[in-house]
C-alpha cells in the first residue's frame, strides 16, 4: 500500500470522523424523538384498534373516540416517526456522500424542535376533534404551513451541501435523496394548495386530492429515503460494488416517471373522470418496475454475504425493508386491479397497505440506517444484541400479521362480504371482527419491539453505548471470535498512556 | 495534512506516517468511521433477462388495465347498471323559474329556426310558393287553424292574405310534445308584428288530440277557412305567469 493510498485513508476516516461528529446533535434528535412519536402512534394504534372490536373499550373518555384516535394514530405515525426518521437519514447521508461536515447542526435542531411542538400541539388538535378529517392530512389546517416552512429549513442545508459537495461524483443514493428534498414539499404544497385554494372545498376533488397525496407521500417520499437509505447501506457493509449501475439508473428514472401518475385509483367509481382512476391504476401497477429493479440490486449486492447480512444489524434490517419494498409494490398492484379495486377500497385492505408500505417497508429501511447512524454520531456501539434481535423478530411477526394476514385477507373478504348486498351490513362487520383482532395483537407485537428499539436508543442517545473499536454484530457468541477478545477502547489505551 | 502526521523520529511502517499516532487517533475518535469500507458503486455485472422479462410483463399488464379495452366514453361500461349521478351540492335549487311568455317563445324559437324558417322565412314573410305568417288569418285570428297545419300539412290551393298559393306542405309538427308545440306556435304568433296569446299545455292538448282524430289526412284550404270560426275550449296562459322553464309546467311560486 502506498503512502499516499494509507494517508488518504487516514484523512477519509478524519473527515468521515467529523461530519458524524458535526451531526451528531441533530440527527440523534430526530431519531429519538421519531422513535418517541412511533410508541404514541402504535399506542393510539392498538386503542383505536380494540375499539373497533370492543366499542365500549375506554368510551369514558372524550378525546379517545375511534375517529379521533385512529386519525392521530396515522398522522402521529406519518409526521412524528416516518418524516422524522426521513430527516435524521436524509441530513446524515447527503453530508457523508458530499463530504461536507455540517455548518448548520444547531438551526436544524431549533427547528427540529419546533417540528415536533407542531406535531404536538396538531395531534392535541385531532384528538381535540379539530381535526381536518382528511386521512394522512388530518391535522387541522393552521399545521400545514408550519410543517411546509420548517421543512423548509431542515432540508435547505442537504441541498445547499449537495451544491458544494466534494469530489465531484454523485452518488446513486444521492439522487434519490435530492429528488426526494424536492418531490415532499411538493407533493405537500400541491395537495393543500388545490384543496384549501384552488378546489374551493369539492368534497370529490378533495379526495381525489387526498388520494393523490398518500400515494404521493408514499412513493415520492418515503420510498426513495428508504432506497436512498439501502443503496448506501449496501455496498457500505459489504464492501461489494452495487450489483449493476445501469439498473440503478434505470429504477430511479422509472419511479421519477411513474411515481406522480399513481393514487387516484382510490376513487373506483367516484363521479371523478374515468381515465383518472385507471392511470392511477396504471401507474400503480407500473411502480413495480422500479420496486423490481432496486430490490434485484440490492438484494444482487449483497447475495453473495448472507453472513454479513444476518449479522450486522443495519444490514439486516434494510434487507428486510427493500424485500418489504417488493412486497408493498406487489402489494399495491394487486389492490390496484379492477377487480380488486371494488372489493377492496372499502375495506381494511387499504390500511393493511399502508402499515405495511410504512412499517414493513420503509420503517425497517430507516431502522437499518439507525443502526449504522447512531454508533458514527455517538462514538458508542450499541449495547445490546437481544434488544435488537427482539425488536427485529417482533417487528417482522407484527408486521406482516397486520398487514398480510389481517390487511389483506381480511380486506378482501370484507370486501366480499359489504358487496353481497342480500346479507345485513351488519352480518359483514361481524366478519370483519376477528381480524381487527388479530390486528390489535399485531401491534402488541410491534409495541413490544419499539419498547426495546427506543429505551436502546434512548441509552445511546445518554452516550451510554459500549466503548468499543468493534461493532455490536448479532452472532451468537461473538466473544473471542475472529478479532480477539472484545476491543474494550479504555482498557487498550491504558497501557500506551 | 501530510506534514501532520510526519514524524522522522518513528519510522514505522511507512515514511512519512506515525502509524501508531495515527490508529489511536482514530479509534479514539471514531472507532465506527475509520472501520467502514469503501464505497462503490460501479458494479456493471449484467442484469439478468428474467428481470427485463418481468419487467415487460409489469407493463403489459399496466397497460391493460389502463387502456381497459377501449372503454373510457362508455359510461355504462364503469357504471353499475341504473346508476344516476347526483346534483352538484348546492346546485339543486328547485325549478328555474321564468314568465310564461319569455319561456315559451325560446322554446319555440329553436324549433321555428328547424322546422319552419326553410319555408316560410326566418322573417316569417315567406317565399314565392309559400305563403307568409305574418298578418296571415290563418295564424292570428285562431291558434286551433296554424296548430292543425303545422300537425297535419295542406294539400291544394289555399288563400292567404288574398293570394292563391297552390304547393304541397307536409305534416312538420309530428312528434312534438305538448310544451314544444305550444312553445312553436306562441313563437309564430308573437313574433314579426304578430300578436297572440302564449298557448297553454292543455290548449296544445286539445289540439293534438283533435289532431289525432283526423287520421294523419292534410288539410285543404276550405276546411282552414272554416276552421278559424272553431274557438278553443281550454283557456291561454297568461303572459306572465311563472313556468318551470325546463317543463313548461304552471309552478306555484308561493310553494318554492
Amino acid at each position: 500500500m502506498s503512502t499516499e493510498s494509507t494517508q488518504q485513508m487516514a484523512e477519509d476516516a478524519t473527515l468521515r470522523a467529523e461530519i458524524d461528529r458535526s451531526l451528531r446533535h441533530p440527527v440523534m434528535f430526530f431519531f429519538t424523538s421519531g422513535a418517541a412519536w412511533l410508541a404514541v402512534s402504535l399506542l393510539l394504534g392498538i386503542i383505536a384498534t380494540a375499539k373497533s372490536f370492543a366499542p365500549g373499550f375506554l368510551s369514558c373518555v372524550d378525546c379517545l373516540t375511534y375517529g379521533r384516535t385512529f386519525a392521530a394514530h396515522m398522522n402521529v405515525l406519518l409526521y412524528g416517526w416516518c418524516a422524522q426518521a426521513a430527516f435524521g437519514t436524509m441530513i446524515w447521508l447527503m453530508s457523508r456522500l458530499s463530504r461536507q461536515p455540517s455548518q448548520s447542526s444547531g438551526v436544524i435542531l431549533t427547528v427540529g424542535h419546533a417540528w415536533n411542538a407542531v406535531i404536538a400541539l396538531g395531534t392535541i388538535g385531532i384528538l381535540s376533534g379539530n381535526g381536518s378529517g382528511q386521512p394522512w392530512m388530518g391535522f387541522p389546517n393552521f399545521v400545514w404551513p408550519c410543517l411546509i416552512v420548517l421543512y423548509a429549513a431542515i432540508a435547505i442545508w442537504s441541498v445547499i451541501q449537495f451544491r458544494v459537495r466534494r469530489g465531484g461524483h454523485v452518488f446513486i443514493s444521492q439522487w434519490y435523496i435530492l429528488a426526494a428534498l424536492f418531490w415532499f414539499p411538493w407533493t405537500l404544497l400541491t395537495a393543500h394548495v388545490f384543496i384549501h385554494v384552488i378546489g374551493d372545498g369539492h368534497p370529490v376533488f378533495a379526495t381525489a386530492i387526498n388520494a393523490w397525496f398518500r400515494s404521493g407521500l408514499l412513493f415520492l417520499f418515503f420510498t426513495p429515503i428508504a432506497i436512498a437509505s439501502a443503496y448506501y447501506l449496501a455496498p457500505k457493509v459489504t464492501g461489494r460494488p452495487v450489483y449493476s449501475y445501469s439498473l440503478a439508473l434505470f429504477g430511479f428514472w422509472a419511479l421519477a416517471v411513474v411515481g406522480p401518475w399513481a393514487g387516484m385509483q382510490k376513487l373506483y367509481g367516484a363521479p371523478i373522470p374515468v381515465w383518472l382512476q385507471y392511470a392511477g391504476a396504471g401507474a400503480t401497477i407500473l411502480l413495480l418496475i422500479p420496486a423490481i429493479a432496486v430490490s434485484v440490486n440490492i438484494l444482487k449486492t449483497v447475495s453473495a454475504k448472507g453472513e454479513t447480512v444476518a449479522h450486522s444489524p443495519s444490514l439486516r434490517f434494510s434487507v428486510a425493508g427493500i424485500i418489504g419494498l417488493a412486497a408493498t409494490a406487489l402489494f399495491a398492484a394487486a389492490l390496484a386491479l379492477p377487480g380488486s379495486m371494488s372489493l377492496t377500497q372499502f375495506s381494511i385492505a387499504s390500511y393493511g397497505f399502508d402499515i405495511f408500505a410504512l412499517y414493513g417497508f420503509f420503517s425497517m429501511c430507516m431502522f437499518g440506517a439507525i443502526y449504522f447512524i447512531v454508533p458514527r454520531i455517538t462514538g458508542r456501539e450499541w449495547i445490546s444484541t437481544k434488544f435488537i434481535r427482539v425488536h427485529f423478530w417482533s417487528s417482522i411477526y407484527g408486521v406482516v400479521f397486520i398487514a398480510l394476514f389481517c390487511g389483506l385477507l381480511g380486506g378482501y373478504l370484507q370486501g366480499q362480504a359489504v358487496e353481497n348486498f342480500s346479507e345485513p351490513f351488519a352480518s359483514a362487520m361481524g366478519r370483519y371482527k376477528i381480524y381487527t383482532i388479530g390486528m390489535a395483537i399485531g401491534w402488541v407485537f410491534v409495541l413490544l419491539a419499539n419498547f426495546f428499539f427506543c429505551f436502546h436508543l434512548l441509552l445511546m442517545w445518554l452516550r451510554l453505548g459500549r466503548r468499543s473499536n468493534h461493532p455490536t454484530l448479532l452472532k451468537h457468541n461473538a466473544h473471542g471470535q475472529v478479532h480477539g477478545p472484545e476491543g474494550d477502547l479504555d482498557s487498550l489505551q491504558s497501557p500506551t498512556s | 495534512m501530510v506534514q501532520k502526521y510526519a514524524d522522522s523520529t518513528k519510522p514505522d511502517l511507512e515514511e512519512g506516517t506515525n502509524v501508531a499516532a495515527t490508529h489511536a487517533r482514530l479509534t479514539d475518535a471514531s472507532a465506527a468511521a475509520e472501520r467502514e469500507k469503501v464505497l462503490r458503486e460501479n458494479g456493471m455485472e449484467p442484469v439478468s433477462l428474467w428481470v427485463v422479462l418481468g419487467c415487460f410483463a409489469v407493463v403489459l399488464i399496466a397497460g391493460g388495465v389502463f387502456f381497459k379495452g377501449g372503454n373510457y366514453f362508455n359510461n355504462a361500461a364503469f357504471v353499475a347498471a341504473n346508476y344516476q349521478q347526483g346534483e352538484e351540492p348546492g346546485g339543486d335549487t328547485g325549478p328555474v323559474l321564468e314568465p310564461a311568455f319569455k319561456a315559451y317563445m325560446a322554446k319555440g324559437k329553436g324549433l321555428y329556426a328547424q322546422k319552419c324558417a326553410a319555408c316560410h322565412g326566418g322573417d316569417g314573410n315567406g317565399n314565392p310558393g309559400f305563403p307568409p305568417l305574418t298578418g296571415s288569418e290563418y295564424v292570428v285570428d285562431n291558434a286551433r287553424v296554424v296548430t292543425m297545419i303545422a300537425l297535419n300539412g295542406v294539400a291544394g290551393p289555399i288563400v292567404v292574405k288574398g293570394k292563391t298559393y297552390n304547393s304541397n306542405m307536409a305534416a312538420q309538427a309530428v312528434g312534438l310534445n305538448e310544451y314544444e308545440l305550444a312553445g312553436l306556435i306562441t313563437y309564430i304568433r308573437n313574433s314579426w308584428g304578430n300578436e297572440g296569446d302564449v298557448m297553454s299545455i292543455e290548449q296544445a292538448a286539445e289540439i293534438l288530440a283533435d289532431s289525432d282524430s283526423r287520421g294523419g289526412s292534410q288539410l285543404s284550404g276550405d276546411e282552414a277557412i272554416e276552421m278559424i270560426q272553431d274557438k278553443l275550449k281550454a283557456a291561454p296562459l297568461s303572459k306572465e305567469q311563472l313556468v318551470d322553464k325546463k317543463t313548461g309546467i304552471i309552478v306555484d311560486a308561493t310553494e318554492g
